[in-house]
């Protein structure tokens, strides 16, 4: 330790900025030059270095448990989890209180309260917001559920097939699964096919159109009914087969297989819904289950349920490739080719 | 003649760009835009990193965990307040910083037992670099005991530090931190995190120093 006694604290400093890069550039060329003719400059980097590499050796590398990045983007970006973790936060137990030595409120205690009052109106706000969020998302799902029975009663009464999106015609969107299930009775109310956190749901006189509306409209009219019939949610547009055949949706009961969900955007990052503020999308999957994604990319991650394969708004490309599409959206687009 | 065309594929760039993005523009990207990925692309490049700060800091995985999922809270909740001329690197910091202590004063300070103690094979494989520097296959068991001996007095030597001088000494030494940006996320000045390093390095200067001697 005699050694270490030697050099000042202000050369010790010196040394250690040195070593770390933080000394001024203006300083290093005069403090190289005292380096190189200075013994206990030369000692005291030594023992610094020393110092140095055996402190930034404690560093060890830690490895994250595993899917922690994962579990972190799905409770951040998952709004009821994030609602759960914000809760969490809030102080589990009050400060100790102290004894007041007044008998009246004086500025300083009024002040202290207002405080107190404006950071419980902060936590509580967020939470009130989050549970009315919260209601509006089981709503949604709620409809999907009467859609998902009216869509499996539908199934068993057509050799399994869910109603069909014709390839061509008036009735050619994948919206017209609605208008279907209205005209045959399995459904009853056009608000089921509206979701409450929708811009759809401000329009109180929406009504699904009837296949005779569909039939006899043309043009703008027309264009502005298929957008429309669907209501605020999205419909499987079917696939192509191995020989390039297009074939509708089958009721296989699968449970990964989404059938419906909050209608794609055709605006946001990767068609993610705008029905529930871009934080996600409640999704009616075959097996007759509702989930709320946070992702467009449900259960195992693999498939986007609002783009094939190919990435395309298009037909799956095979029978499990799941393509969630817009009212409006035709399941083919015929072009002429030279 | 007639043929079907795929409708509005999603341009190929908008899924590589979060991978050739600044941390500063990932965060504004998705602040801006929206744009998830970018966010998941934040924690992932952050994932090993903090948890291992947090790790260090608070001496257990659990609590490790906990804070470093409020960090990206707080990220998202205030990425409104992040100023796009400054680095996120200290501001994560001086979040994840603040959390740490938060958490420690909520549910009391978890003793460092990462660092008083040496894990077994079957455990974390944490024994760290540290120890590496003490173990040599030449050295007989005798020597090899009492080196880990050292490393352990070093290990609690950083872990009694003054709290204040030892979150200096982690982001600085640990985490590799400028001065300036170790500043930003301690809120204090530079000049009192050079200080309190100087003050870290000749509180360890003894225990330090029987290291040296010992190699």
């Amino acid at each position: 330790m005699t050694d270490r006694a030697i050099p000042t604290d202000r050369v010790r400093q010196e040394v250690v900025d040195y070593l770390r890069g933080a000394l001024e550039d203006s300083k290093v060329k005069a403090f190289e030059a005292r380096l190189d003719r200075d013994p206990v400059y030369q000692q005291e980097l030594q023992q610094a270095r020393g110092d140095v590499v055996r402190l930034q050796g404690m560093r060890r590398e830690l490895d994250p448990p595993p899917g922690l990045a994962e579990r972190t983007i799905e409770n951040v970006l998952n709004p009821a989890r994030r609602l759960h973790a914000a809760l969490r936060r809030r102080p589990m137990t009050p400060s100790p209180a102290t004894p007041h030595s007044g008998s009246h409120w004086n500025w300083h205690d009024v002040g202290v309260v207002a405080v107190i009052f404006v950071i419980a109106g902060l936590l509580v706000l967020p939470a009130i917001h989050g549970m009315q969020f919260q209601a509006r998302v089981a709503a949604c799902q709620d409809n999907l559920r009467k859609i998902g029975q009216a869509l499996a009663e539908y199934s068993r009464q057509n050799q399994d097939l869910f109603p069909v999106i014709p390839t061509e015609g008036n009735l050619a969107a994948a919206g017209i699964y609605a208008p279907i299930l209205m005209q045959d009775g399995f459904l009853t109310e056009s608000a089921t096919v509206v979701c409450a956190d929708s811009a759809q749901a401000q329009q109180k006189d929406f009504r699904v159109p009837t296949l005779a509306d569909l039939r006899s409209a043309s043009g703008q009219e027309l264009f502005q009914l298929q957008q429309k019939m669907g209501g605020s949610y999205g419909y499987c547009l079917g696939y192509f087969d191995q020989d390039g055949a297009y074939q509708p949706t089958r009721n296989l009961h699968r449970e990964y297989f989404a059938v419906m969900a909050d209608a794609p955007s055709a605006d946001r990052p990767g068609h993610q819904s705008a029905n529930h503020g871009g934080l996600g999308q409640n999704v009616l999957f075959e097996d007759m289950h509702v989930e709320f994604c946070s992702t467009t990319c449900p259960g195992d991650g693999k498939d986007d349920i609002f783009t094939n394969d190919n990435h395309a708004v298009a037909p799956g490309r095979h029978v499990d490739d799941a393509v969630i599409a817009s009212s409006g959206t035709a399941p083919m687009v015929y072009i002429s080719l030279p | 003649m007639n043929g079907i065309i795929e409708q509005d594929a999603p341009r190929l760039e908008e899924r590589l760009v979060p991978m050739v993005l600044s941390d500063e523009a990932l965060l504004l990207e998705y602040r801006d835009q929206g744009n998830r990925p970018a966010f998941e692309e934040l924690v992932h490049r952050y994932e090993k990193e903090l948890y291992g700060y947090l790790r260090n800091y608070l001496g257990d995985a659990e609590m490790a965990e906990d804070v470093f999922q409020q960090t990206f809270l707080q990220i998202y909740l205030k990425c409104d307040q992040f100023e796009p001329e400054r680095k996120l690197r200290p501001w994560l910091y001086a979040v994840a910083t603040n959390q740490a202590i938060d958490h420690q004063r909520r549910f009391g300070r978890h003793r460092m037992a990462s660092l008083d103690r040496r894990m077994g094979k079957n455990e974390e494989s944490d024994t760290g670099a540290f120890v590496d520097l003490f173990d040599s296959p030449d050295r007989g068991p005798v020597e090899e005991s009492e080196n880990l001996e050292r490393a352990d007095e070093i290990r609690r030597a950083v872990d009694d530090l003054p709290e204040q001088t030892r979150q200096v000494v982690l982001l600085v030494y640990f985490q590799g931190l400028k001065y300036r940006e170790a500043a930003h996320a301690l809120g204090i000045p530079v000049g009192t995190v050079k200080s309190r390093l100087h003050g870290a390095i000749q509180k360890l200067g003894e225990v330090l120093t029987l290291a040296h001697e010992l190699q």
